[in-house]
């Protein structure tokens, strides 16, 4: 006999509640800041000196591609920070927020 | 009535190792970048809000709490690159073999220190070479 209700079968979600979406956004993200990480550290030891004209120069510049590579640099650090984040709490305080 | 131990978490009770300290200092790591990241957004906000704002934030951004901050995210910041790839590795399924992870681990320890004092020197040129 099961001790599980048919209404936990049918959701199929165990106790944890969600499913591997996490782990895959994390992994996503870290790829892209990876490879954006190194654009901007690359960036920046290319500036001769963090003059506001070099550093203003330097995000402008290619106007597109710098605007929309910053963007996505905040949006990825942002996510794989809260997420990271709520893991180590979680990890931490063995609270399955 | 006797009360069963409850099962412990792995790392309670398994032997310390080397790899694990390389493990915790990963999401250290990560804990300190996610508040290195106000620093970054702090920079980045005083170039746009233009010259003057700029000047008075590189004096804040010189001044030497600040830059014990931005020494400790210039390490964190090649440690976590690097371990973070090497555990991509390990979600593909590569490296898991006692002696790969144990190399892989003193690559990316050695690595870290040396790129972080790298990236820390470019970060003090530049913010003390600003007019």
């Amino acid at each position: 006999m099961s001790l599980r209700s048919p209404l936990r079968r049918v959701t199929g979600r165990g106790s944890a509640k969600s499913g591997v979406g996490h782990w895959y956004v994390q992994r996503v993200t870290a790829a892209a800041l990876v490879l954006l990480g190194i654009w901007f550290v690359a960036g920046l030891a290319s500036l001769e000196g963090a003059s506001h004209a070099n550093v203003v120069g330097w995000l402008a510049s290619p106007i597109s591609s710098a605007l929309a590579v910053l963007l996505v640099v905040k949006f990825a650090l942002v996510v794989a920070a809260v997420i990271g984040v709520l893991a180590v709490l979680r990890i931490a305080f063995g609270v399955a927020a | 009535m006797a009360q069963r131990a409850r099962p412990l978490s792995p790392f309670m009770h398994y032997r310390w190792q080397y790899t694990n300290t390389l493990s915790i200092l990963h999401r250290i790591t990560g804990v300190l970048l996610s508040f290195g990241f106000f620093l970054l957004v702090y920079w980045l906000a005083a170039a746009a809000a233009g010259p003057a704002r700029y000047q008075s934030a590189v004096g804040i951004l010189g001044s030497l709490p600040v830059q014990l901050m931005l020494f400790g995210a210039a390490i964190s910041f090649c440690y976590h690159l690097l371990n973070g790839v090497r555990h991509l590795f390990f979600d593909l399924g590569h490296g898991f073999e006692t002696r790969t992870a144990r190399k892989s681990g003193w690559a990316v320890a050695i690595g870290a220190l040396v790129l972080g004092l790298l990236l820390w020197m470019v970060l003090r040129a530049g913010l003390g070479g600003a007019p």
